[in-house]
Parts: C-alpha cells; sequence; structure tokens
C-alpha cells in the first residue's frame, strides 16, 4: 500500500501548520517574476548576440572595405586623365622630333587606359557607379578613351598629324571625365554615408539591446537578492517557530502524538510517555493502534491512522472522546484534538491527548461544590421558612396580648391586677419562645464556628442513666415507657460527657416527642475497644424515606412535627450530627413510617484505666498541698460553704463574696493563689468578673481562676468561659479535682497522675465536716428544698407568677443539688432552668414537675444517709445560708 | 651556401660581383632595381628567369578569378639577399609604397608578368603588378595590402 493511497484527501478544510507550510503566494510571483525576466534575459541574449553578428559583418565589411581606395582611385584617375593631356599638349609643334614627348604621350595614355578599364571592371568600383545614368556615362567615356586607342597607336607622324584633333577631342573629354568624376565622387559618398549610418544604427540597436540585457540582468540580481533575504529570513523564522513548536511539544502537559499516513508514530513528547507508561523505544514506528482504542458495540478496536485521517476529514477535530492503553493492560478515558499537515512533504496527524481521568475529577468536584452551594442556598431558605413559622406563633401572642392590655386599660377600672395575672405571663411565655429560637440558631452559628471538646474521664452508665431519668416524667405524659436496656456496663470512659449528653439528651428527647403510646428503649454496647454504639429505638411515627435523607440536616422540620404541632426549630439533629463528627463519630437513623425509628450513635470512647481505686485511702494526690489562699466567688450559700469547709479541711485560707461584683472588689484587695468562680451568678457573672480581674490593675491579674459551672450545656458560654478562665470545674465540687488544681497553682505535677473517681458528692459532704454539721447542712438542704420544690411545682403550673424570678429559684436549688450530690434532680433542675431561661415554659413546666416528683424518693435516700451519720454530738441548727 | 656567401660580398662593396648575380640586362628594361650596390636593369626575360610562382584568386579590382604568374618576392630578396629595411615600390604614373623588408612572406606577394596565361600589358595593369593571394588569406584583404598592391610596377628602391 502506498501513501498515496492510505491518505484522506487534503482538501482545503484542512488548515495547515505555518511552520511546515510549502512557498505560498508570494514565492510564486517571485517565480513568476524570474520566468519574466529570464525570457527577456534571453531574448536580449539572442537579439544581442544577432546585434554583435551584424556589427561583426559591418565591420568586416568595414575593414576589407575598398572605399577610401575608390575615392582616391577616381581622384587619380583625374589625375592621370590630365597628366595624358599635359602630354598631349607638350609634344612641341615646331617641327622638332618629338620621339620622346610621343613615348610620354604614349605611356600616360595607357597608364589612362588601365586606369579606365580598372574603374570599368572592377568589383569595388560598381558601387560607386551603380547609378544607371552615371553608369552610362562611365561606359560613354569609356568607349571615347578605348577609341582613342588607334589613334595614339599611328604612327608618329601620322599621330602628330592628329595631334590638334586630339587636342580638341581631349578638352570635349575634360568636361566629361570632371562630371564623371565628381558625380562618382558624390555617389560613393553618399554609399559611404549609408554604410556608416547602417554601422551607426547597428551600434545603436546593440547599445540599446545591451542595455536591456544589463537592466535584466541587474533586475535578476536584484530579485535574486530580495529572494535569498527572504529566504534566510523565512528560514530564520522557520528556525524560531521550529524552536517553539519543539518547545510546546516537550513541555505541554498534554500528550502530542504525530503519525503519518500509515498510523505510525512519528513522535511522542514526553506527556505522552507518562501518559501511556511507555519510552521512546516501545513507541517510536510503532502503530498509533498501540495507544489508543476506540468503544464500540463489539467492544474496543483499535483506531488506525486511516481512522483518525478519516475522522479530519469529515470535519471533526475536537473533543473526540477515545480510551488509551498503557501496557500493563490499564484502560483510561482520553479525549483528542486532531489536525492534518504536511511534513516533508507527506501527510501527517497531529494529536494532541488529553487524560480525561483528571477532568472528570475536576468536573466532578465543580459539581460538587455546586450541589453544596444549591444546598447552602436551601437551607437558607428552610431557615427563613422555619424560624419565620415559629416566630409567628409567639409574636401574633405577644401582639394579641398587647391589643387585649390596649382593651382592658380603656374598659376595665382596675385593670393591673388582670394585667399581672393574665397578660405578663403571656407575653413572658411567648417572649421565652421566641428567645429559645434565638438560642437555638446561635448554638448552631457556635457550633459552626467551631466546637471545643473538653475530654475528661466520666462514667457513660450514669450519664445515659440519668437522661433516661430525666425523660421518664415527659415519657410518661406521652403514654411511652422508656427503659435503659444495657446490658453490659461500660464503666467509666474518656470523652466529653457534656457533648455525649447532648446528643443522646436531644435523641431521646425526640423518641419521646415522637411516640405515643409506645415504647422507647436506650441501648448501649461497645463495638471494639475505641468505639462505643448507643441506640435509641422507638415504635413511634417513624419518618418516610424522604425525610429520612434529611433528618440530620438543618431546620427541616418533619410532616408529622408540622402536623401535630410538635415544637423545634429543626435544628436538634443538625446540631447532633455535627457535635457526634467532632467527636469523630458516626450518627445515623433507620425509620419505617407508622412503625418506629432507631438512631443510633456512634462515638470514639476509650474505657478509663481505673488504676487507683476509690477505696484507695491516701493517694499520693491526696496529700495536702500546702496552705494557699483561695477566693470563692459563688451566690449559693450551700455551696460557698461546703467550697470553705472542703479547703479549710485541707489547711488553706478562703475568702467569699456572693457575686461578681463582689468578687472584683475583693480581688481588687488583696492577692489570692486560685480564684473559684462561679458563672452564673446575679449583679455581674463569673465570666464578667474574671475579664475585670485579668484587665484591672491590682493584686491578681494573673492569678489561676477557676470556673464553677453546673451547666451541662456549653454553647457560647463554655466558650467564653474557657476565653475569660483557666479552668472549669463542675458543680458538684469534687475533693481530687479541687486538690490537681491547687497543685497547679504551685506548678505541681499532680495534674500528670491519673485522678482517682470521683467521690459520691454526699459522701465529700460527709467527710469534710464534722457529723453534726454534716446533719444540719442536710437539715438544712432538705428543707429548703421541701419548700422550693413545692414553691416552683405551683408557680410553674400556668403563666408564670410575678414576683421573684423562677429561673433564680431554679438554678439556686440546682446547686444546692448539685452540692449533695442529689444527680436526678440536680440534672432536671439544670434542664428546667435551660428551658425556663430559653422561654419553653412547657418543657420547664414539665422538668419541674417531674422533679417535684422524683424528690420524695431522693429526699428519702439522703435521709437514710444522714441518720446514719454518728449521733455523738448534740444537733446544731446552725444554718450556713 | 657558396653563392649566397659570394652574393652577400657583391652587396658589401663589390658592384661588379653584383652584376654577376643577376642575369644580364639583354632586352627591354621592365624592372629597375636599386640597391645600395647600384642600380640593375631587369628585362621581361630575366624576370621570367627566377622561378615562376603561380596562383588564382579574385580581385577587387577585376572582373572574375584571375591566375597569376610571376616572381616570388621573397625570391627577389633572397636573390639580392636583402633581409632588412625598406622596399620603395614605384609605378609608372609615380604612384610609390615603401614596405618592411621583412613583411614579405614566402607564400604572400608575388611580382606578376602574366595575368591569365599572358603577359601583362602597361595598359593592361603591366608589365609587373605586386600582387597578392588575397582569397587564400582574409589578412590579403585589408585596405592596406589592397594599397600596397601596386601595378605598372618600374621601380624598386632598398633604403634602410
Amino acid at each position: 500500500m502506498t501513501q498515496n493511497q492510505d491518505s484522506p484527501p487534503l482538501n482545503g478544510t484542512a488548515p495547515q501548520d505555518p511552520g511546515l507550510r510549502p512557498p505560498g503566494p508570494l514565492r510564486s510571483g517571485a517565480m513568476f517574476r524570474m520566468a519574466i525576466l529570464g525570457l527577456l534575459l534571453a531574448i536580449s541574449a539572442i537579439v544581442v548576440i544577432y546585434l554583435l553578428t551584424e556589427v561583426r559583418g559591418k565591420l568586416a565589411e568595414l575593414s576589407s572595405s575598398p572605399q577610401d581606395n575608390v575615392q582616391w582611385t577616381l581622384a587619380q584617375t583625374e589625375v592621370e586623365f590630365l597628366e595624358f593631356v599635359l602630354a598631349v599638349n607638350r609634344v612641341p609643334q615646331d617641327g622638332t622630333p618629338p620621339a620622346d614627348a610621343l613615348r610620354q604621350l604614349r605611356l600616360r595614355y595607357d597608364i589612362l587606359y588601365s586606369r579606365m578599364r580598372t574603374i570599368q571592371d572592377g568589383d569595388a568600383y560598381h558601387e560607386g557607379f551603380a547609378d544607371p545614368a552615371l553608369s552610362r556615362r562611365l561606359s560613354g567615356l569609356s568607349a571615347e578613351i578605348y577609341a582613342l586607342a588607334d589613334r595614339i597607336d599611328q604612327p608618329n607622324d601620322r599621330l602628330l598629324a592628329d595631334l590638334s584633333a586630339l587636342r580638341s577631342d581631349l578638352t570635349r573629354l575634360r568636361a566629361q571625365v570632371r562630371i564623371l568624376m565628381t558625380e562618382g565622387n558624390r555617389a560613393l559618398s553618399v554609399a559611404s554615408d549609408q554604410a556608416r549610418r547602417g554601422v551607426s544604427l547597428v551600434l545603436t540597436r546593440l547599445v540599446i539591446a545591451s542595455m536591456v540585457l544589463l537592466v535584466t540582468v541587474a533586475t535578476m540580481a536584484i530579485l535574486f537578492r530580495r529572494t535569498a533575504r527572504q529566504s534566510e529570513a523565512r528560514l530564520r523564522q522557520n528556525l524560531v517557530t521550529s524552536g517553539r513548536m519543539e518547545a510546546i511539544f516537550s513541555t505541554s502537559r498534554d500528550g502530542i502524538a504525530v503519525i503519518n499516513a500509515a498510523g505510525r508514530i512519528i513522535a511522542l513528547n514526553r506527556a505522552g510517555y507518562e501518559m501511556f507508561g511507555r519510552t521512546e523505544a516501545d513507541t517510536s514506528g510503532k502503530s498509533i493502534a498501540t495507544l489508543l482504542a476506540r468503544r464500540t458495540e463489539k467492544g474496543l478496536e483499535a483506531v488506525t491512522g486511516r481512522y483518525l485521517f478519516d475522522t479530519v476529514a469529515a470535519g471533526r477535530k475536537t473533543a473526540i472522546r477515545k480510551v488509551g492503553l498503557r501496557p500493563d493492560g490499564t484502560e483510561f478515558p482520553v479525549e483528542l484534538s486532531l489536525n492534518i499537515s504536511t511534513h516533508e512533504r507527506a501527510p501527517i496527524c497531529v494529536c494532541v491527548i488529553r487524560d480525561n481521568v483528571h477532568q472528570a475529577t475536576v468536573e466532578a468536584e465543580l459539581k460538587d461544590s455546586r450541589d453544596r452551594a444549591r444546598a447552602g442556598e436551601r437551607a437558607k431558605a428552610r431557615f427563613l421558612g422555619v424560624i419565620s413559622h415559629e416566630m409567628r406563633t409567639p409574636l401574633n401572642g405577644i401582639l394579641g396580648t398587647i391589643s387585649l392590655i390596649g382593651e382592658d386599660l380603656d374598659t376595665r377600672e382596675n385593670p393591673v391586677k388582670e394585667l399581672r395575672e393574665t397578660y405578663l405571663p403571656v407575653l413572658r411565655n411567648s417572649a421565652r419562645i421566641l428567645l429559645s429560637l434565638v438560642n437555638d440558631v446561635l448554638d448552631i452559628t457556635q457550633i459552626e464556628s467551631g466546637i471545643r471538646l473538653s475530654a475528661r474521664p466520666f462514667d457513660l452508665d450514669a450519664l445515659l442513666s440519668d437522661l433516661v431519668a430525666a425523660e421518664q416524667g415527659q415519657a410518661r405524659i406521652n403514654g411511652n415507657t422508656l427503659q435503659l436496656s444495657t446490658l453490659t456496663p461500660i464503666g467509666r470512659v474518656q470523652g466529653d460527657p457534656d457533648r455525649l449528653r447532648q446528643v443522646v439528651g436531644n435523641l431521646l428527647t425526640n423518641a419521646v416527642k415522637f411516640t405515643r403510646d409506645g415504647r422507647i428503649t436506650l441501648d448501649s454496647f461497645r463495638l471494639n475497644n475505641d468505639i462505643v454504639e448507643i441506640q435509641i429505638l422507638d415504635t413511634g411515627f417513624g419518618m418516610t424515606e424522604q425525610e429520612l435523607s434529611r433528618v440530620f440536616d438543618d431546620f427541616v422540620r418533619t410532616d408529622t412535627a408540622v402536623i401535630r404541632q410538635i415544637q423545634g426549630s429543626g435544628l436538634g439533629l443538625g446540631i447532633a450530627r455535627d457535635l457526634v463528627e467532632a467527636m469523630n463519630g458516626e450518627i445515623g437513623a433507620e425509620s419505617v413510617e407508622g412503625e418506629g425509628s432507631l438512631f443510633w450513635v456512634r462515638v470514639p470512647l476509650k474505657p478509663e484505666d481505673t488504676g487507683v481505686t476509690p477505696a484507695d485511702p491516701a493517694p499520693p494526690l491526696t496529700q495536702a498541698p500546702r496552705s494557699s489562699r483561695i477566693l470563692v466567688v459563688e451566690d449559693n450559700a450551700t455551696n460557698r460553704f461546703i467550697a470553705r469547709r472542703l479547703l479549710e479541711n485541707d489547711g488553706h485560707r478562703v475568702s467569699e463574696a456572693v457575686n461578681g461584683a463582689e468578687g472584683v472588689e475583693e480581688a481588687m484587695r488583696s492577692a489570692f493563689d486560685l480564684i473559684l468562680m462561679d458563672v452564673s451568678m446575679p449583679v455581674m457573672d463569673g465570666i464578667t468578673a474574671a475579664q475585670e480581674i485579668r484587665t484591672r490593675p491590682g493584686p491578681n491579674t494573673r492569678t489561676r481562676i477557676v470556673a464553677l459551672t453546673a451547666q451541662v450545656t456549653g454553647g457560647m458560654d463554655h466558650v467564653r468561659t474557657a476565653r475569660a478562665m483557666d479552668a472549669v470545674l463542675h458543680k458538684p465540687l469534687d475533693r481530687h479535682q479541687l486538690r490537681q488544681q491547687i497543685a497547679m497553682v504551685h506548678g505541681g505535677q499532680v495534674a500528670m497522675a491519673p485522678a482517682p473517681p470521683p467521690e459520691p458528692p454526699l459522701a465529700t459532704l460527709v467527710q469534710s465536716v464534722d457529723p453534726a454539721t454534716a446533719r444540719r447542712l442536710i437539715d438544712g438542704y432538705l428543707k429548703e428544698t421541701d419548700e422550693q420544690i413545692d414553691h416552683l411545682f405551683r408557680n410553674t403550673r400556668g403563666p408564670r407568677p410575678a414576683g421573684p424570678d423562677l429561673v433564680d429559684t431554679i438554678h439556686a436549688l440546682a446547686g444546692s443539688a448539685a452540692s449533695f450530690g442529689v444527680r436526678g434532680l440536680h440534672q432536671l433542675l439544670i434542664r428546667a432552668e435551660l428551658a425556663e431561661r430559653a422561654g419553653d415554659t412547657t418543657t420547664a413546666s414539665r422538668l419541674v414537675a417531674r422533679a417535684a416528683r422524683s424528690w420524695p424518693a431522693l429526699r428519702e435516700e439522703i435521709r437514710v444517709t444522714r441518720d446514719a451519720l454518728p449521733v455523738d454530738e448534740p444537733e446544731s441548727t446552725d444554718n450556713p445560708g | 651556401m657558396y653563392r649566397l656567401i659570394l652574393f652577400l660580398m657583391c652587396l658589401s662593396g663589390l658592384p661588379l660581383s653584383a652584376a654577376d648575380t643577376l642575369p644580364a640586362g639583354t632586352g627591354v628594361p621592365v624592372l629597375t632595381i636599386t640597391t645600395a650596390a647600384g642600380t640593375h636593369q631587369l628585362g621581361a626575360e630575366e624576370l621570367r628567369s627566377f622561378p615562376v610562382t603561380e596562383f588564382e584568386t579574385t580581385t577587387i579590382w577585376t572582373e572574375g578569378p584571375q591566375s597569376f604568374a610571376g616572381v616570388r618576392v621573397t625570391d627577389l630578396l633572397e636573390r639580392l639577399g636583402v633581409s632588412s629595411g625598406h622596399m620603395i615600390l614605384t609605378a609608372a604614373n609615380g604612384y610609390q609604397i615603401r614596405l618592411p623588408v621583412a613583411d614579405f612572406d614566402p607564400d604572400g606577394a608575388i611580382i606578376a608578368y602574366d595575368r591569365n596565361g599572358s603577359a601583362m600589358t602597361l595598359r593592361d595593369k603591366g608589365p609587373l603588378w605586386l600582387v597578392y593571394p588575397y582569397d587564400s588569406d582574409p589578412r590579403f584583404r585589408s585596405e592596406i595590402v589592397y594599397a600596397n598592391s601596386i601595378w605598372q610596377l618600374d621601380r624598386i628602391a632598398f633604403t634602410d
């Protein structure tokens, strides 16, 4: 097969590579001019050669011309005629012997005769006497002179006798001779002139032809020179272009293959070698089919050179998707751009090959970010939808109430009572609902800006148990049974209990919310050494598949939630998801509509090594550190008292302040080694106070400040606390943790040693004080709680009453519960406080109710402990409050 | 060789001897030769006693080819023992030319006495005519050669 048969028709559709383009119109124009000049040159040369021949002929004619001789001859003829006449005239007439004179006469005649013959016969003189009249005249004269011969040849005496007649004849002839010679001369002059003119004409022509020749040669020389210059410039340009092409070829990130019409690879660049995993040795001269294939119905089919050329001829040049082949048999998608050019007069195909894997990845990334952007837009829309819908309810309540108040003010005589008892609670409740919504939003904003985890050892079983206990009340209200079904206790683990509590609590609350007259089970088990799985199973309303897929998105509310008017911001599960992810865990759900849901959480919770048993009476840490000056800032009197006792028992000096403002004042007055700062206090909260102590000039700007908090949830306060203070201790106070903090003030290394498990708070209390004081404290606590819980229960059962803020009461009661280790009550009250603060009065009421219901049982437990105390000292009625 | 030496001796001042070397002037003298040694009259018969050279050529003064017979000039010069200097030739009508002796070639000019087989007369450019073989060589067809072709020749003189 020859290349021509294989090559596609190279018509105008294939633009040619400028670097490989053959000479274009410019060169052909020059060629045309050259051809014309060449023709001109040839013609001029022929003309010049012809003229030179002519000139040479003329010159030969001139050199052999007898012209001058002829003129001389004519002149000579006349001279010789006159000599003859003279000789005739010299013959004496006086009778003296004239022999000598006659001899001279005859000699002169002979000479004249000879001359006339010469003129008449000589070729040279024919031209001079070509004119017929002149010729005739010459013939006449010659004849007359020849005729004299007979008279000259007569004997002397006869000649002498004839002499006078001869003289008169000669006189007559003389005129003829004169005319003939003059005419002949003129004719010769004319001929000579013509000859000269002919030469002149030929020479002129020769000069013109030579000039033409010269100009032609000069023009050709100029043209050649210009063409040479253009060629040189083009060569230079080609070198530059080919250098540039070479650079593009070798540095291109796409593979570039150059193949000939037979489909053989002429060249492949480095990117091509890398892309196809080959070397120059395995590609050069090989068929393109070793690199490329195309997918057809019959499977992979080799790509031939002919196929590529045909593709280009058909007008397809870009975005040609093919399959690349590597020597190890792997395939990868490629995209080709093709073009046909010529190289050394043979058609070549240049293929730019792009590895499409990368492009596919980029496309996927683009798509992903687009989807995310859309999802963000949808979330925003959902947020606005949910929030505005949820906000409308309390806002309508507020506006409605305000208009009712307006009417009442006009109509009633004593509107104040009605205002306080009926309308204010409604307004407050609505406002709190609004606040709760805003808090949720703030919470998720906080989470999005980064979640801080504080890992520490905690008892997972207790945490779950507390959560189940806290939800029992609401579960009962909805007719549900709620149980913790953990078979094997997991025990103490290392993790962030606050975050975990938030997540599991949320799931549990949801399960209770969305189940009526059903069963809710909380289960936990260890998957492996690291991971613990917690499951919440309910027999509630369940979700559709579509709802299930979106349930962890922000601001998503299910149809069930909307129809059944179950309140919420739609953020709970979104927050839970974020928290679990922050803990490097997983969260998921399964559900069947109408039958129930299963939510599960898997989080890394390593088992805590409890190297030191709680029974160990004297761990090294518990050695009393040296005496320190400590300021306790705490609004709750019981907590203050317990803290003082714990610290004084270790030999420290304690100062007290009842709120943040007082704490700051105290800190300005004297220097302390450590400040224990309650976070949530009236007048000035602990965070603000800590910031003041830090920033205002005083003796405690660098003193270690430890936060005391009963809050289970962090939120904004948690972050601010962490910023303002050095450490956080959770209430109820743990003696070991307290000692660690004091040790850290003194640069102790106790923090590095494993901490023993916290003792039951009540036991701490009992060990810290003498039995009598303990009894007195316990009694005071029982009395306070008896009163307050009843008060709370009543005041939360409807519109909130005026007067001392319920929240403060709940807060105080929760603080006391923490101090006395009444964990169940503490948890419920904390949550009630949070709910009340958030304006969720329904939840708050429910939690307070649960607290009130659980109180008698808890009270009984405490009483048992109290009664077990030794009674060797009389009771005191001294109350630390 | 001996004759040549004798001839040279004649030329160097032995006029009586020179007369011996040339044929004696018995007939009507047609040519007068004047050399440094003296003057010698040559008759037609004496000229015809020289080796005869013949050729045929056209001339510009005649019509058609002419055959000439005469004495080769170089033969005459050799006989006279002249190898340098100039030769002054004079015609009956007083026409005179002066030529270097060295210009003459053996295949060049002759002093012709016969034209077309008969002796030339004075009326027929005779009795002697210095002709060149014009047709044999272009160098004989120049203006100078034509001017040198003296007819009605009757005197030759040699000078330095």
